[in-house]
């Protein structure tokens, strides 16, 4: 008998089960590839971008994509008012989108996860407090308040972050609440209470681990939503400030061109796009898979 | 819903406006359709002064923009209407309704719509948010003399306390609306009380 019929199958745990299901989400597999493509993309940006993205070149203004007429190879997606490369503005503006949905998500997250622990494990005054600064967060606009911090902070990169920051640790703050009011009832954590774990140990250890999968679902749908705001703000020149390569600041510098050069606003837009749809797809196939709520 | 509205509306106006000409690219109507401003209403103004062709402008020019805000809402709310009439049409009463012996559509119109649209109403008083957030970028692409760019070039020139004053201002027509949709909500489904 050989030794690979001794040994037991692998141990089958839920995380396990959960990834298999996942990859088998063809569409969501294909979605994570496009996803790590723009991750790639933008962390290798100086050894991909076929031309310096901020090098000006006025006898290449708004010349047309490779394959029109007109059009060098050398500047597949043609050039923006300045001369400048469009593909290679899309390739660093990636490194800005992708840097604030995560900045903002990890923050977001770490906070909420933070606020919705007490909230939850706490309850009594410290769920008031931490609950009405939810709900009253809540009540306002995304944009407007986003737009609003920006009017008051100024323009930069850091300040994008917190803007946006200031009002996305809600979301998360609310799953980790209603799941640690779920998860503090149940007899593993009456367990570690009566051997004497103090609440930070509680917290911790024994509830958070166990509510991490929704959470991490919320955070990567809501990274979409994050692209995209902070596209918009850049759209409206509330970002990233120019020279710095940004999506949402490319489009709006097409706009002033539409009549005669449609390539420079079209293609930023497409990337926004096509980012944000793969992880969109992406993510609801996590959602799928590690949210038992939806498993059918 | 993956699609950024600001990029959306420019697409729309190299489609409509520019390559088929069917649509003015931006504006609220044409220079030689001007009235005389009297509500300031442009379809109102233009149907006062009797003038049809301005009226038609006016319209024409609404158009873009008003796809460009409402058609992320439109995939939104269709999204939540249909999860809502799964939900529904697995209820006794519509397979009462359907064992009755009615018919099809009056059964999903009168005993399942009417029902799914609950959670349609209140999300759609949620979504209006976006939409005030979405007019400030709306009135920049096809510029509009809105409230929304007007805060945008407020902040440029650092004209704070107009800013201030705005975000208050959208701040109390949200939690209007929400309340009209905590209304509306009573008479959809008269369980609930105010």
């Amino acid at each position: 008998m050989s030794d690979a019929a001794l040994s037991l199958p692998p141990a089958d745990s839920l995380f396990r089960r959960n990834l298999r299901d996942f990859r088998r989400n063809r569409l969501a597999m294909a979605s994570l590839v496009v996803v790590l493509v723009f991750v790639v993309m933008a962390v290798a940006a100086p050894l991909i971008a076929p031309q310096d993205p901020n090098e000006t070149d006025l006898f290449r203004r708004l010349q047309p994509p490779g394959w029109m007429a007109g059009g060098d190879w050398a500047f597949p997606f043609g050039c923006d008012a300045l001369g400048r490369d469009i593909l290679s503005r899309i390739i660093y503006g990636a490194r800005i989108s992708i840097f604030i949905g995560l900045a903002v998500i990890v923050l977001a997250t770490g906070v909420g996860i933070a606020a919705g622990l007490a909230a939850g494990y706490f309850r009594g005054w410290v769920d008031v407090v931490i609950s009405r600064i939810v709900d009253i967060l809540l009540g306002f606009p995304y944009l407007i308040f986003a737009i609003g911090l920006m009017a008051m902070m100024g323009p930069g990169l850091l300040n994008i972050v917190l803007a946006l920051a200031y009002k996305e640790w809600v979301i998360p703050c609310r799953v980790v609440r209603g799941e640690t009011l779920a998860v503090r009832e149940l007899e593993y954590v009456e367990a570690a209470r009566a051997l004497g774990a103090g609440p930070r140990h509680i917290m911790g250890r024994e509830i958070l681990p166990n509510i991490l999968s929704p959470v991490i679902v919320v955070s990567t749908i809501r990274m979409a939503h994050v692209i995209i705001l902070e596209a918009s703000l850049s759209f409206l020149g509330l970002g990233v400030q120019p020279p710095t390569a940004s999506w949402g600041s490319m489009v709006s510098d097409g706009r002033a061109f539409i009549l005669e050069a449609w390539w420079v606003s079209t293609f930023p837009g497409l990337a926004i796009l096509l980012l944000v749809l793969a992880i969109n797809v992406a993510s609801q196939g996590l959602r799928d898979a590690f949210d038992p709520r939806f498993s059918e | 819903m993956s699609l950024p509205g600001f990029w959306f509306g420019i697409l729309l106006i190299m489609l409509f406006a520019v390559h088929l000409q069917i649509l003015p690219v931006s504006g609220r109507i044409g220079y030689d359709n001007e009235v005389a401003a009297i509500t300031g209403f442009l379809l109102i103004d233009t149907l006062l002064a009797g003038d049809i062709a301005a009226f038609g402008d006016t319209l024409r020019h609404l158009i873009l923009p008003a796809i460009t805000l409402g058609l992320p809402m439109t995939a939104i709310l269709m999204r939540v209407t249909r999860t809502s009439m799964l939900e529904v049409l697995r209820q006794d009463y519509v397979t009462f309704a359907e064992a009755k012996g009615l018919p099809r559509r009056r059964v999903l119109f009168r005993h399942a719509l009417k029902n799914a649209l609950i959670p349609t109403v209140s999300v759609a008083a949620i979504e209006t948010g976006s939409l005030l957030g979405g007019n400030m970028i709306v009135e920049t692409v096809f510029g509009w003399p809105g409230l929304g760019r007007l805060v945008v070039e407020s902040i440029f020139l650092r004209n704070y306390p107009l800013v201030q004053a705005a975000v208050l201002l959208y701040a109390v027509t949200y939690v209007l609306l929400n309340f009209v949709a905590d209304i509306l909500y009573t008479v959809l489904n008269p369980r609930v009380k105010l």
